[in-house]
C-alpha cells in the first residue's frame, strides 16, 4: 500500500471519513449550531470526493493488489455518487427538521452509503464487490427505516433488511461458487493464477471464460454467475425481486427514496456492467442469455402495468424505477455482443446519470410540496396543482416527460441510445416488448400530467417552505431539458472517456 | 437564404416565449405578430431558391448531435413548401380569429404557436430522426392544450389521442433506428438512394414498411387506426384544431408520400393495394358515422376520416396526377376544414349550442355568416369551382385505372358527404330558430376578413389550380425516381 493506492481508493474514503467526522463533530457540539455546519462539512467532503474522482480521469490504474480498478466509467460514476450524496443531504433538512430526527447520523448514514456504493462500483475483486455492497446495505436499511414513529418506514426497513439480508449471503455463495469453479478450471487446465490477481479477481475470471474451453457453459460458474448476478439485480430493484422496492420507496420520506432508489442502481449496474463486459463474446450458453432477458422484460411488464393504476405517487416512482432499471438491462444485454457493446456502455452509462437525475427531481418535488414534512404522496392531492403552483407543476410534469421517454428530454436520448444498441446486437422482438412497455409507462405518467394540469382543484394554495427541495427540483429540470437537447455539452465528454478505457479485459494480464 | 426554414420556425417559438412573458393582454398581438410574420416567410418557401441537392431547395446542414446521427438538416420540395405554408397560414389565422379561453391566455398561445413550429421542423426536415423529434414533441403542446382548453370529456381525450399516437410512432422509431444500424445514417436524401440502389436488407425495408405505415396511418386517421379521432377533435379548442386538423394530421400522410413508400422498398408498394382499400373503408365509414352525428363539430370531424381516405388513396396509388391531387387536397382540406371548424366555433359561441337540434335561424339572421359558411360546405362536399372539386377529381381519376373497385367505392363518399353535409347545414342554418333568445352571430373585422380570405381561396384554387398543381407535382416522386438513384 503506497500513496497511490490510497490516491485511487480516494473517493470512498474521503466520504467514509467524512461520514465519520461529521458524526463526531455532531457529537461534539451543541445541537442548534451543527445544522448549518454539518451540512456544509459533509457538502465539503463530498465536494473532495468528487475533485478526488476527477484527478483520477484519463487513466487507467489498479491498486491495493490489483483489487479495485480506477478508469472512465468509474470516475463518472463516483462523481455521480457524490453529488446523489450532496444533494440528498442538502435536500433532507426539512424533513430532518420537522421530524426532529437526528441529523447528524442522518448524513453520517448517506455518506457510508455512498462510500459503499463508491467501493463497489471501483471494484476490480469480487470480495471488494461485496465488502462495498454490506457497507452500502447496512446503512441503507437503517435509511428506510429512519422515521422510526411511522409504521410505514418502520414496515419498509425491516422489510428490506430481511430481504436485503438473504440476498447478500446468496451474493456470497455465488462469489464463492465461481472462486471454486475458476479455481478448478485453471488447476485442471494447467494454467497459472495472474501474477498479483486472485481467484475471485474480475481479470482471472476473464481469463478462464476465455482461455477455458467450455468453463462458460460449466454449470458451477454459470450457477455462481447467476447468483451474483440475481443478487445485484436485487440491490437494482429489478424484477421479479422488486417487491421490496415500492414499500420502501412509499415508506420512506422523499429525498430518502431519492437516494435509495438511485444510489443502489448506480452501484450495482456499475458492477454488473464490468462482469458482462468479461461476459462478453464469451461462450455462456443461451441459458445466461435468456435469464438476463427475462430479467429485463419482466422488469419493463411489471414495472410498466404495476405504476398505471398506483394512487400514492411514491409508489408510482417506485414501479418506475423498475420499469427503468428492466431498460438499463435491455443496454447491459447489449453489452454482451462483442460488435454492440463500446455503444451499450455509454448507452447504459447514459441511462444511469439521466435516470437519477430524473428520479431524484422527481422525489424532490414530492418532497417540495409536502407539508410540515409530510410527503405529497397521494396522486390525488396533486389535482389542479397547475392552477396554484404552476412551477412545481411543470417542473414535475418535465420528469414525466422525461421518464417516458418524450424527445427533448434526457429520457428520449436514454431510451434512444439503449435500443440503438439493443437492435444492433440484434433483439428486434424484445425491442417491440419493451416499447409496448413503453407505452403502458405513457399512460401511468399521463394520469398525473392530466391531474395537474387538467382539472381544477378544490384544494387551497399549498404554502411551500421547503426552499432546498424546491432548488433541487429545479436543478435537475434544468439538467432534463439541457442534456435533453444538448448533452454533449453537459455529459457526453465523460461518457467517452469510458469508453475509451474499457474496463480491464484478460488482455491485461499479459 | 438556406436558413429559411429556421426563420420560420424560429419566429412562432420567439413569440411564443415572449407572449408567455409579458402581461395577458399583449399575448395575443404578440402571437399574431410572430405568426404572421412566419407565414409571409414561408411564401418564399415555395419558390426555388438556395441551396439545392437532389429536387430539395432551401438545404440547409448544421450538426445538431453528430455522434447519434442527428443533424439539423432542411430542404423544401414543393409538396412541404405547401405544407409548410398551410401551417403558418393555419396558426396565424388560428390566433387571430379564435379567442383565448380567460383562464390561461399566455398557455394557450404558447401551445399553437410551438405546435405549429414543431410541425414546419417535421415538414421541413431532411433528417429522419430528427422528423421523428419534431412529429413526436409537436404531440406534447397538443396534448396540452386538449387537456387544460378543451371540452367536457378533456382528460380522457388528451390521454387517449397521445397514447395512441406515441404506440404508433414508437414503432416508426424502432424501425428509424433499425434503417440506422443497417446505413449508418439518419440522412433523408442517402437513405433514399440507398434504398434505391437495393443496399439495404430487405427485412429491415419491410419492417420500416409496417411499422412507419402504423405510425402514418394512426395520425391520418385512416379505419381501423382512427379511434382516437373522434373524442380528440370534439375535444380540442378550435385553435388548436385547426392545426391538429390541418396540418399535423397532414403528417401522416406526407410521412407515406416521403417515408413510407420511398424507403419502405418493394414490401411497400406490395402494401399500396391494402392502403387503398382502407382509404376507401376510411372514406364510407366516415361519411356513415358522420352523418349519425347531431352535433356540427363531430359531424365536420368525422367529415375528416372521410376527406382523409381520399387524400390517402392519392398519396399511395402511384399514379403522378392522383399525388399532385392529393398533395394539393391536403391544402385545401387544411382551408376548408379549418374554415368550417372556425364557423362551428362562431355557432357554438353565440348561439351556446353545437346540437342541430338546437339551432336554425341563421340563414336570415346573419346573412354573410350564413353564406360564406354554405360555401365553405360546398367546398367540402367538393363542387366544382371550388379547390376540393380538384383535389378530389385528380385523385379519383388517377386512382381509377389502377383500382377500380376501391375508386368506386370511394366516389360513392362523395354523394354521401353531400348528404351528410347539406343535411347538417340544412337542420342548423335554415328555418326559424329552435330555442329562444339566441344571440345573432354579428362578426367583427378581423373575423370577416379572415373568413373572406378563406372563401377568395376556396374559389381560386377551385378556378385556377394549375399554379398550385405545379407546386404539389414536385414531391420527390417523379416517374421512375423510385428505380434508379437521381444523379446531383
Amino acid at each position: 500500500m503506497n500513496f497511490s493506492d490510497i490516491h485511487a481508493a480516494g473517493a470512498p474514503i474521503l466520504m467514509a471519513v467524512g461520514g465519520c467526522v461529521v458524526l463526531l463533530t455532531d457529537l461534539a457540539s451543541k445541537r442548534s449550531a451543527t445544522r448549518k455546519f454539518g451540512t456544509f462539512l459533509a457538502i465539503l467532503f463530498c465536494v473532495a470526493a468528487m475533485v478526488c474522482s476527477y484527478t483520477l480521469a484519463g487513466q487507467l490504474r489498479t491498486a491495493f493488489s490489483n483489487g479495485i480498478a480506477v478508469e472512465g466509467l468509474v470516475v463518472t460514476m463516483q462523481i455521480l455518487l457524490a453529488a446523489i450524496a450532496a444533494v440528498t443531504i442538502v435536500a433532507s433538512s426539512e424533513i430532518l427538521q420537522s421530524f426532529h430526527l437526528p441529523k447528524g447520523e442522518y448524513r453520517a448514514l448517506i455518506m457510508l452509503a455512498s462510500a459503499g456504493a463508491m467501493v463497489l462500483v471501483q471494484s476490480l475483486d469480487l470480495v471488494n464487490a461485496f465488502v462495498g455492497i454490506e457497507i452500502m446495505s447496512v446503512a441503507f436499511y437503517v435509511l428506510a427505516g429512519y422515521r422510526r414513529a411511522q409504521a410505514a418506514s418502520e414496515e419498509a426497513g425491516a422489510k428490506y433488511f430481511l430481504m436485503g439480508a438473504f440476498v447478500s449471503a446468496i451474493l456470497l455463495f455465488g462469489i464463492a461458487l465461481i472462486y471454486g469453479s475458476v479455481g478448478l478450471a485453471m488447476k485442471a487446465n494447467g494454467l497459472e493464477l495472474p501474477q498479483g490477481y486472485s481467484f475471485t479477481n474480475i481479470v482471472t475470471i476473464s481469463k478462464a471464460i476465455h482461455d477455458v474451453p467450455g468453463f462458460g457453459t460449466s454449470p458451477l460458474f454459470l450457477l455462481g454467475a447467476v447468483m451474483l448476478v440475481g443478487s445485484l439485480m436485487f440491490k437494482a430493484g429489478v424484477a421479479p425481486f422488486h417487491m421490496v422496492a415500492p414499500d420502501v420507496y412509499q415508506g420512506a420520506p422523499a429525498p430518502i427514496a431519492g437516494f435509495l432508489a438511485t444510489t443502489s442502481k448506480v452501484a450495482a449496474f456499475t458492477i454488473l456492467m464490468r462482469f458482462f463486459t468479461i461476459m462478453a463474446g464469451a461462450d455462456t450458453g443461451a441459458a445466461f442469455k435468456v435469464i438476463v432477458i427475462g430479467f429485463a422484460l419482466l422488469s419493463i411488464i411489471v414495472g410498466n402495468t404495476g405504476a398505471a393504476n398506483q394512487k400514492s405517487i411514491k409508489r408510482l416512482f417506485g414501479y418506475s424505477s423498475v420499469a427503468h432499471a428492466g431498460y438499463i438491462v435491455l443496454g447491459l444485454l447489449a453489452s454482451l455482443g462483442a460488435e454492440s457493446q463500446a455503444a451499450a456502455i455509454t448507452a447504459v452509462t447514459f441511462y444511469i446519470v439521466a435516470y437519477a437525475i430524473t428520479t431524484i427531481g422527481s422525489f424532490a418535488v414530492v418532497a417540495w410540496l409536502g407539508k410540515d414534512g409530510e410527503d405529497a404522496d397521494a396522486i390525488s392531492a396533486y389535482r389542479g396543482l397547475g392552477k396554484r403552483n404552476l412551477g412545481a407543476a411543470v417542473t414535475l410534469g418535465i420528469f414525466l416527460l422525461s421518464l417516458s421517454g418524450i424527445p427533448l428530454t434526457v429520457g428520449f436520448l436514454s431510451k434512444l441510445g439503449v435500443f440503438m444498441a439493443l437492435l444492433s446486437s440484434g433483439g428486434t422482438w424484445i425491442a417491440v416488448v419493451a416499447l409496448i412497455g413503453s407505452a403502458i409507462g405513457l399512460y401511468a405518467y399521463l394520469r398525473v400530467i392530466s391531474e395537474m394540469f387538467f382539472y381544477d382543484s378544490s384544494q387551497q394554495e399549498t404554502a411551500s417552505s421547503d426552499g432546498a427541495s424546491k432548488l433541487v427540483a429545479v436543478s435537475a429540470a434544468t439538467l432534463v431539458i439541457v442534456m435533453g437537447v444538448f448533452p454533449s455539452q453537459a455529459l457526453l465528454p465523460s461518457f467517452e472517456a469510458s469508453v475509451a478505457a474499457p474496463p480491464v479485459s484478460g488482455d491485461e494480464v499479459k | 437564404m438556406n436558413e429559411l426554414i429556421l426563420v420560420i420556425v424560429a419566429l412562432p417559438l420567439i413569440a411564443a416565449v415572449l407572449a408567455s412573458l409579458v402581461q395577458e393582454k399583449s399575448a395575443k398581438s404578440i402571437a399574431i405578430l410572430g405568426s404572421a410574420i412566419a407565414c409571409l416567410v414561408s411564401i418564399f418557401g415555395i419558390t426555388t431558391g438556395g441551396t439545392i441537392d437532389r429536387g430539395f431547395h432551401h438545404v440547409f446542414n448544421a450538426p445538431w448531435l453528430p455522434k447519434l446521427g442527428l443533424m439539423f438538416s432542411f430542404g423544401l420540395d414543393g409538396m412541404s413548401s405547401l405544407l409548410v405554408l398551410l401551417t403558418t397560414f393555419l396558426t396565424v389565422i388560428a390566433v387571430i380569429v379564435i379567442p383565448a379561453p380567460k383562464s390561461a391566455v399566455r398557455a394557450y398561445y404558447l401551445s399553437i404557436l410551438v405546435a405549429g413550429a414543431l410541425t414546419n421542423v417535421a415538414f421541413a426536415s431532411l433528417n429522419i430522426l430528427l422528423f421523428y423529434i419534431a412529429f413526436e414533441a409537436a404531440l406534447i403542446p397538443v396534448l396540452m392544450s386538449i387537456g387544460m382548453f378543451g371540452g367536457g370529456d378533456r382528460s380522457k381525450a388528451a390521454i387517449q389521442f397521445f397514447v395512441f399516437t406515441v404506440i404508433g410512432s414508437l414503432l416508426l422509431l424502432s424501425a428509424i433506428i433499425g434503417l440506422r444500424i443497417a446505413t449508418g445514417t439518419f440522412d433523408y436524401l442517402t437513405l433514399k438512394d440507398l434504398v434505391a440502389a437495393g443496399v439495404v436488407d430487405p427485412s429491415l425495408l419491410r419492417w420500416f414498411a409496417i411499422a412507419s405505415f402504423i405510425a402514418f396511418a394512426t395520425k391520418a386517421a385512416v379505419v381501423p387506426l382512427h379511434a382516437w379521432l373522434g373524442r380528440a377533435y370534439i375535444n380540442t379548442p378550435t385553435g388548436m384544431l385547426l392545426l391538429l386538423s390541418g396540418a399535423m394530421a397532414k403528417l401522416g400522410v406526407y410521412g407515406l408520400i416521403r417515408f413510407t413508400l420511398p424507403l419502405g422498398g418493394e414490401f411497400a408498394e406490395s402494401l399500396v393495394p391494402l392502403i387503398v382499400t382502407l382509404g376507401a373503408v376510411s372514406v364510407i365509414y366516415g361519411a356513415f358515422v358522420a352523418a349519425a352525428q347531431t352535433d356540427i363539430k363531430a359531424v365536420i370531424a368525422f367529415s375528416s376520416i372521410s376527406h382523409m381516405g381520399y387524400i390517402v388513396i392519392g398519396a399511395v396509388v402511384g399514379d403522378d396526377a392522383a399525388r399532385s391531387g392529393s398533395v394539393l387536397q391536403m391544402l385545401n382540406h387544411g382551408i376548408t376544414t379549418g374554415a368550417l371548424f372556425i364557423c362551428c366555433d362562431f355557432i357554438s359561441r353565440y348561439r351556446g349550442s353545437r346540437q342541430v337540434t338546437a339551432l336554425g335561424g341563421i340563414w336570415s339572421d346573419s346573412p354573410l355568416f350564413s353564406r360564406l359558411l354554405l360555401l365553405f360546405t360546398f367546398s367540402s362536399v367538393a363542387l366544382p369551382l371550388t379547390n376540393g372539386f380538384v383535389g378530389e377529381f385528380l385523385i379519383l381519376l388517377g386512382a381509377f385505372h389502377k383500382f377500380p373497385y376501391q375508386t368506386a367505392i370511394a366516389s360513392a363518399g362523395a354523394v354521401g358527404s353531400a348528404v351528410y353535409m347539406l343535411w347538417m347545414i340544412q337542420r342548423s342554418i335554415y328555418g326559424g330558430s329552435k330555442s329562444e333568445g339566441s344571440k345573432v352571430i354579428s362578426l367583427g373585422v378581423s373575423e370577416r376578413s379572415v373568413l373572406l380570405a378563406l372563401a377568395l381561396m376556396i374559389i381560386g384554387i377551385g378556378v385556377a389550380p394549375s399554379p398550385l398543381l405545379a407546386i404539389a407535382s414536385d414531391n420527390g416522386h417523379k416517374v421512375g425516381a423510385a428505380m434508379q438513384p437521381e444523379v446531383k
